[in-house]
């Protein structure tokens, strides 16, 4: 039945094979040649030997993978804080506003900031933190705190700190469209309902806008989890791993074992552990923020 | 069937002949754009000495008429690289004369026969400096550091980099200090400004523009000289050439090494023996005296990158900026810029050596050498190389040289460092600068494993931070950095299946 379905649509299969053989080229191909290189030695030149689980071996040995896990596990825990608590409050009052036209102004004012480039923002912060002639300990200095004043991306007790702060208030534009379109989804006789039963704002707000936001939660926990194990981009910028091992993290590890270093199998291996990390995460946080009502 | 438009079959086959009548004008328009006396094509990246190049090119053209001087400019050093290799491929004709040989790896285009040999050219008298052989109007050093058995492949070094202090002079004088002669001397100087509340030494330390390993590299270089009677390659080694014979050992003569050879396999062996240790008290003594410099850098230098360390000094925050050559024109232009209560009087020192060292710390040297090198390519054409070599005669003339620099640095352009060629006469004040930075020799990279190995340097940074923040001993810092060497000389071994018989050339594996 489905065979001869695609046949008679053979001529729009057929279209559709450069998408899917660019793609297989471009996407698969090197996600499946990167597993597989994991369990290889392949430098820059000469072909590559198969050699079991050695990179996993030196991977758990290794002292920049070591600080780079706990690194990692800061900068998730606090990017999943910046994600939740701030984008989910301000949709949460955006949502509430009872003027229609101060919603939308308000809305497109705090989505706005997406059209600014990443890296724009990473190389801003960078000029902030600039320990003589930044803003931030400019600031200090002004205000008579020169006392505050410390080098953000020079001192390892503070460096991975700054990274944490980039970004402040820290309203990213994809967490709140997320939250606010959740909210706008709401289904306006339960709200109704709280409201007849007596349910204060903040109680309706905890005990049932939340609970239906589940869902919301869920999406924004994964891919916060995927951004952040991702992104070394901000840390190569601002401090490449340092001072020290401070602000190191696996993925800044593996690009420089691949650009820097060629050993292109070690840099397999922790992608490899890194996707895992995300696939086995995902999953878990599926399990762990099932709601009542999808189950 | 075809025919001419008016009917005729076979009619006169009009379209064809206009073509080939255009080619043959072509042909000889290109033939006329050559001139009587021929072209010479420089290809070379924009802002390398670009206007006075141009300049220079039309006052050649002005006493030769029959011969044409193109500047092919290229936007960056890969482009230029592009470009080289597609004319190279071909087939040489249309190739440039003259390229930015050091941008397109010295090495690889001499190995190849791209690159003109001219021992004998250089042997000639040069017309355009009344006469002297053109040889003798460069360093021997230089120009002999650039040679391969002997034979100078057209590298010909135009000017030479060095790293330096460049140091406030109104500061200085405000505060009672003079440039340093010392290392002791240098952190006195250091400690009063550090005092009287000035940064003392600006730095960029961001970990993508760390300029304080220049000074890593001078100190290094102070410790390892001394272990070069047992590492240099010697009779009957694989690699001994007779220029080894001359040296004499004298660590005062920062020249005394520039063209010896080091024998890779002692090198490693000296290592895995323990006669070459970081952790012997050299290389503490060494690193005591740069920890104890790293706490007069800028307040928070390892998160400072070249702008801010520039900005620093500039503004007057800072009395000394650790820099290279290549940004002399950096402060000589803004300098203009600034409001006149703000503009300060500047000059340039080089790195002090550790006088009176413990264990025997040799004099410091420069890190730098030869900076723009202008190759020849071989055309298998003696017309046009002594065509090509005529101009070249020109532009490495006394005049022609000082001009090349004071006029890149009067248009905002940027010069690398001071005109190698001998006899030029710069303005005072810039002289003044350029002299500043010394002429003490080159430290020598050979005599580490290898530098260059990006795994160990990455390793090794994050304790060299540490270091430079004080949250390291230099002997806690030393025992890392030599079980990190070690690591590298096993692994250098591996790579190039060496036997460790010095005598004995081995394969790569």
């Amino acid at each position: 039945m489905m065979w001869r379905r695609i046949v008679k649509a053979r001529g729009s299969y057929f279209l559709l094979i450069p998408s899917f053989a660019l793609a297989g080229l471009f996407l698969y191909y090197p996600a499946l040649s990167g597993i597989y290189h994991a369990f290889t030695r392949w430098q820059a030149v000469g072909a590559s030997r198969f050699v079991g689980l050695a990179n996993f071996a030196e991977m758990a040995t290794d002292l920049f993978i070591r600080h780079g896990v706990v690194n990692q596990a800061i900068l998730f825990l606090t990017d999943l804080l910046k994600a939740m608590i701030f984008p989910f409050t301000v949709a949460a009052l955006i949502y509430h506003l009872r003027s229609e036209r101060e919603r939308y102004w308000l809305r497109t004012a705090f989505v706005l900031p997406i059209i600014t480039p990443t890296m724009v923002l990473v190389l801003m912060w960078y000029f902030i933190y600039d320990p003589n002639l930044g803003l931030l300990n400019q600031t200090l200095d002004a205000v008579g705190l020169e006392g505050a004043k410390r080098p953000w991306l020079g001192d390892p007790g503070v460096a991975l700190g700054s990274i944490i702060a980039m970004g402040f208030p820290w309203v990213t534009g994809l967490s709140f469209l997320i939250f606010l379109a959740g909210f706008n989804d709401l289904p306006k006789d339960v709200l109704d309902s709280a409201s007849l039963d007596g349910a204060t704002p903040l109680s309706r707000l905890w005990r049932v806008e939340m609970p239906m936001l589940i869902p919301q939660f869920r999406l924004v926990t994964v891919l916060t989890l995927i951004a952040s194990l991702q992104d070394f981009g901000r840390i190569l910028v601002m401090t490449s791993g340092g001072p020290g091992f401070a602000t190191y993290v696996p993925g800044l590890w593996m690009y420089e074992q691949t650009f820097q270093v060629s050993r292109f199998g070690y840099a397999s291996a922790i992608g490899l552990a890194l996707f895992v990390t995300i696939l086995l995460g995902s999953l878990l946080i599926f399990r762990l923020l099932r709601s009542d009502m999808e189950s | 069937m075809t025919g001419a438009p008016d009917g005729r079959r076979g009619g006169h086959p009009r379209a064809p002949c206009v073509i080939v009548l255009l080619f043959l004008l072509g042909w000889l328009a290109s033939m006329d754009n050559a001139g009587a006396g021929g072209r010479v094509l420089i290809s070379t990246v924009k802002g390398f000495y670009t206007t006075a190049l141009e300049e220079l090119a039309k006052q050649y053209m002005g006493l030769h008429p029959d011969v044409t001087v193109e500047i092919n400019l290229q936007p960056d050093n890969l482009s230029l690289k592009r470009y080289y290799t597609a004319q190279m491929a071909a087939g040489r004709r249309d190739a440039p004369d003259i390229v930015h040989g050091n941008i397109l790896g010295v090495s690889e285009n001499y190995h190849a026969g791209r690159f003109l040999a001219c021992n004998a050219y250089l042997r000639e008298p040069n017309p355009y400096a009344g006469g002297v052989t053109w040889e003798s109007l460069f360093d021997p050093v230089f120009l002999n550091s650039l040679a391969v058995d002997g034979i100078h492949y057209c590298i010909l070094p135009l000017d030479y980099v060095a790293v330096g202090i460049f140091y406030n002079k109104d500061l200085f004088e405000r505060f009672g200090v003079v440039p340093p002669k010392s290392w002791a001397e240098w952190i006195t100087v250091c400690k009063v400004f550090h005092d009287g509340g000035v940064t003392p030494v600006s730095v960029p330390g961001a970990a993508n523009t760390d300029m304080a390993a220049w000074i890593v590299g001078m100190l290094e270089d102070a410790c390892l000289r001394r272990f070069i009677p047992d590492v240099i390659a010697r009779p009957g080694d694989w690699n001994y050439v007779p220029a080894n014979a001359g040296y004499g050992g004298n660590l005062d003569d920062p020249y005394a090494d520039q063209l010896i050879t080091i024998n890779p396999e002692r090198l490693m062996k000296a290592f895995l023996d323990g006669r070459m240790s970081y952790e012997q008290p050299v290389f503490v003594e060494a690193y005591t005296h740069l920890q104890e410099l790293t706490q007069y850098y800028e307040f928070g230098h390892l998160g400072t990158d070249q702008t801010g360390a520039y900005n620093l000094f500039i503004t007057g925050k800072a009395a000394m900026w650790l820099i290279g050559s290549w940004r002399i024109g950096s402060p000589m232009r803004d300098m203009t810029e600034l409001p006149p209560d703000q503009r300060f009087d500047w000059g340039v020192f080089p790195v002090p050596s550790i006088k009176g060292s413990v264990h025997g710390l040799a004099p410091m040297r420069g890190i730098g050498g030869a900076g723009h090198q202008l190759s020849v390519v071989d055309k298998g054409d003696e017309e046009q190389h002594r065509r090509v070599m005529d101009f070249l005669m020109f532009l490495y003339a006394p005049e022609q040289a000082a001009y090349l620099t004071r006029r890149t640095l009067e248009v905002g352009e940027f010069i690398q460092g001071a005109p190698m060629i001998k006899g030029v006469k710069l303005p005072p004040e810039l002289a003044e600068k350029l002299e500043g930075f010394g002429r003490r020799g080159y430290i020598k990279g050979d005599l580490l494993p290898d530098p260059n190995d990006s795994d160990t340097a990455l390793r090794i940074r994050p304790y060299s931070q540490l270091l430079a923040l004080g949250r390291m001993t230099p002997k806690a810092f030393l025992r890392k950095k030599q079980a990190l060497t070690l690591r590298l000389v096993r692994k250098i071994i591996a790579r190039r299946g060496y036997d460790l018989d010095p005598t004995t050339e081995d394969h790569v594996k």
